[in-house]
């Protein structure tokens, strides 16, 4: 069971799209995230940067033949981290839910 | 810590939805990529029973879709999957290999088959290949889109 645990890094809204998605992936280009994402190189460099020093996402540049590409993994703490975020984010959801029911008001 | 509102978990909430409904979006197979599998498998059990001396080419341009068809399709996608990550997925995944094997194995192993039953057999595979991949599809998609954190 995940614990619920609200995580700052995650939750600014372009790294939480980009662990939406790669926590649903065994990884993604980054190409893929930018198109994804809509932003910029550099802003999505950015905010990859900031994952990685958290120790949440790898990057990888695979060298061969033609142009190379960098693949972003998400780690297994990355995962534990973002299971987490979603745990309490649908924790507070439900707790605003309960607190408006007309049951909890003793209608 | 900085208290947040239920209206911005839920915008949070939905914006991870939508997030993994664009991805995906973007990771449905061309309509092309099933009946190549299925042709190259059904093409593999063809020629297995029926014409020895062609085996070796065969295999080989089986091999060849093999390779290449997986990482097309990546290079298409920008995206390699977590597959399977359900239990729905698992047994598609499943269905979907026996739906290659099965006929492939008979040929293999029963070498007095008629002409007919190999032609069935490689319709079979064709077939399979092609509706039961599509249907592995939609679970490879579901996987990506569910609502909760994947395991």
């Amino acid at each position: 069971m995940t614990e619920p645990r609200f995580n700052e890094v995650i939750h600014a809204p372009n790294r939480l799209r980009i662990c939406a998605i790669l926590a649903a992936v065994d990884r993604a280009e980054f190409a893929t995230l930018r198109e994804s994402l809509g932003v910029a190189d550099s802003v999505l460099s950015k905010h990859l940067g900031a994952l990685v020093v958290a120790g949440y996402v790898v990057l990888d540049k695979p060298t061969g033949k033609g142009r190379v590409k960098t693949w972003a993994t998400m780690t297994g703490a990355g995962r534990e981290a973002f299971a987490g975020h979603v745990a309490e984010l649908q924790q507070i959801v439900t707790t605003a839910e309960l607190g408006s029911s007309p049951l909890s008001r003793g209608e | 810590m900085e208290n947040h509102s239920s209206d911005d978990a839920r915008r949070s909430l939905e914006t991870i939805g939508a997030s993994r409904q664009e991805i995906a979006g973007r990771m449905t197979r061309p309509r092309w990529y099933y009946p190549v599998m299925g042709v190259l498998m059904a093409q593999l059990v063809l020629v297995y029973g029926l014409y020895e001396e062609l085996r070796m080419l065969s295999l080989v341009l089986w091999l060849i879709g093999a390779f290449w068809l997986p990482r097309l399709y990546v290079a298409r996608t920008g995206v390699v999957g977590r597959f399977p990550a359900t239990l729905r997925s698992g047994l598609v995944w499943t269905l979907f290999l026996l739906g290659l094997l099965i006929p492939m194995g008979v040929t293999v192993l029963r070498d007095d088959l008629s002409v007919g039953v190999v032609v069935v057999l490689a319709l079979t595979s064709l077939i399979s290949t092609i509706v039961i991949g599509q249907t592995l599809d939609v679970a490879y998609r579901a996987d990506v889109c569910r609502d909760k954190e994947l395991p």
